[in-house]
């Protein structure tokens, strides 16, 4: 029997994790390898120890502005995001007809590719301000809120629909009971329902996190950075460390892999400090 | 009572009918101003209808890149992607969710975890590695790129979980082999999953821009998300032909969703809701 079921381990899961070794974790370790070199091509890498890190910090390298820049609309996105996508669970859990058509066209945006995106909302967005005689790359203040309009538009609508299916999961008998003891809504709504989604909440904010933190695609068709790189998120400052110019491949690679770090840790400590809210079913 | 319930309800399609306005305003606005000449796409005062519907544009398009081909390549890529991903994806849950061995739920922790590394930390070695087996420049190397999917396992593996280990041991017992079991009983019971990769897959690797900008570089390779940007060049951008072309690119993304939301619905949530 023992013999057997590795047999089908081997058959079912080791393609997978060969793949996994050659498209992910060999070139991750050269990655991280290559961000301690000079380098144009991964052949002719040569150790530079911390070099590369300290040229990432240095002014003209951007990464500094491009990490604030993205942790203030990370931060923005994480809170207006959730608390409407909430919101519309709320709204849509509480048996009314037409549910369905709703969170279809809120699901909608999702469908999407975000250079067309970006595109169209560069264009609606540039439409008005024409009208007062400006456009969306004369002030970084404008991209910042139109990366922020165009992110909630297309994720609200994701996000909903885990909260939906975290709010059908609540037992009624809870709702009623909360009732019974005579909590009004409100009351309701925090200690008894919120609590009870908190997965959902985990989950949700992970999401919201990661995706507006990698963002490239978007930025890159909105403003590509623009004005000065004053909007440049991190992904599109390595992304143009990386091809803009050469001989900072190695700054790029030690950008990247701060990256990856900052993702990693802020990632980590949500989930941690999220779980632990929430309570057994 | 009845009154004010029913006034709380006016409310709520009050404001769930604002939003969904709100949500539907840029679709519109795409289709709209596809009709329209570059120009009045930014006119001021700001007017929502074209003047007059320029219908040429949508033949405009393929006229001036080869949109044609950027389709073909697409649906190609995409197709072949989400098959060979959903199959590779259905096969590797069921290892993880079914088939016990030492270290699976660690090594699933691992692999999962991998969703949220940027690419841009093993981006350049990756292209590297594909550069040295030949397969920059070439449509097998994207596809081979994504062929298998962490996020396609973890999110099968979900559904897997969910199927009772009894039946699958009744199924043993009868003298069904490990293929048969995973053919015949596990996967028509995950067809709500399969379902729900099936769109996730094809709206992703429809949409892909990256991946392509990186590893393509001939025009006749090239995929719609690249070819939409050939409509910005150094001396403007034809936005009512970029609008044209994406409401093009949409089409085919819309068809899909419609034909499967029900299950793709309910299988985004169960990715949440379990996670």
């Amino acid at each position: 029997m023992e013999k057997t079921l590795k047999k089908y381990f081997v058959v079912f899961t080791v393609p997978t994790l060969i793949a996994f070794a050659f498209a992910f974790i060999i070139p991750f370790a050269q990655g991280v390898y290559l961000s301690f070199c000079d380098f144009t091509t991964v052949s002719n890498a040569q150790w530079v120890g911390f070099k590369n890190y300290m040229l990432a910090f240095s002014g003209s390298q951007g990464f500094t502005r491009a990490l604030l820049f993205t942790v203030g609309f990370t931060i923005v996105c994480i809170i207006t995001i959730n608390l409407l996508a909430f919101t519309l669970a709320l709204l849509l859990t509480r048996k009314i007809k037409g549910t369905n058509i709703f969170r279809t066209i809120f699901f909608m945006p999702n469908l999407i590719g975000g250079i067309v995106l970006g595109y169209t909302w560069q264009q609606m967005i540039n439409a008005i301000l024409y009208q007062f005689e400006t456009t969306i790359v004369s002030n970084a203040k404008y991209g910042f809120i139109g990366l922020v309009v165009l992110m909630n538009w297309q994720m609200i609508g994701y996000m909903m629909i885990i909260y939906i299916a975290g709010l059908q999961n609540v037992p009624t008998e809870l709702i009623e009971a909360a009732k019974i003891d005579g909590a009004t809504a409100w009351q309701t709504l925090i200690k008894v329902k919120l609590p009870m989604v908190m997965s959902s909440v985990s989950i949700c904010m992970f999401l919201t996190l990661s995706n507006c933190f990698k963002l490239f695609d978007q930025n890159k068709a909105l403003t590509n950075g623009a004005p000065r790189d004053k909007t440049q998120m991190l992904a599109l400052n390595i992304y143009d460390t990386f091809y803009g110019k050469t001989g900072y491949e190695g700054v790029g690679q030690a950008k990247a892999v701060m990256f990856f770090i900052i993702v990693a840790v802020i990632g980590i400590s949500q989930l941690a400090f999220t779980r632990s809210k929430e309570v057994e079913q | 009572m009845n009154t004010k319930t029913s006034k709380s309800r006016a409310l709520v399609y009050g404001v769930l009918t604002i939003l969904a306005v709100g949500m539907v305003i840029p679709f519109v606005w795409m289709l709209l101003a596809s009709f329209k000449t570059s120009n009045e796409v930014f006119s001021i005062p700001m007017k929502l209808m074209p003047e007059i519907w320029h219908g040429e544009n949508y033949q405009e398009i393929w006229k001036k890149i080869p949109l044609l081909t950027f389709f073909v390549n697409t649906t190609k890529l995409t197709l072949i992607t989400t098959v060979i991903q959903v199959l590779t994806s259905c096969f590797a849950a069921y290892g993880f969710a079914k088939v016990k061995f030492k270290g699976r739920d660690i090594l699933f922790v691992i692999y999962v975890t991998t969703i949220a590394v940027p690419w841009q930390v093993y981006m350049v070695p990756q292209f590297a590695l594909m550069s040295k087996m030949q397969l920059t420049n070439s449509h097998l190397g994207l596809i081979l790129m994504q062929a298998f999917s962490a996020f396609g396992v973890f999110l099968m593996r979900q559904f897997m979980m969910g199927i009772p280990g009894e039946l699958l041991e009744a199924a043993r017992i009868d003298g069904l082999n490990e293929y048969g079991i995973f053919a015949r009983i596990a996967l028509p019971l995950v067809k709500p999953g399969i379902a729900t990769l099936i769109i996730f897959t094809f709206v992703n690797i429809w949409n892909d821009f990256m991946g392509p900008m990186i590893y393509i570089n001939s025009t006749e390779l090239k995929t719609i998300q690249l070819g939409i940007r050939m409509f910005i060049s150094q001396y403007g951008a034809d936005y009512a032909l970029i609008m044209a072309a994406s409401v093009c690119s949409l089409i085919p993304v819309l068809i899909i969703f419609m034909l499967c939301q029900r299950w793709f619905i309910e299988g985004i949530a169960a990715g949440g809701v379990k996670g």
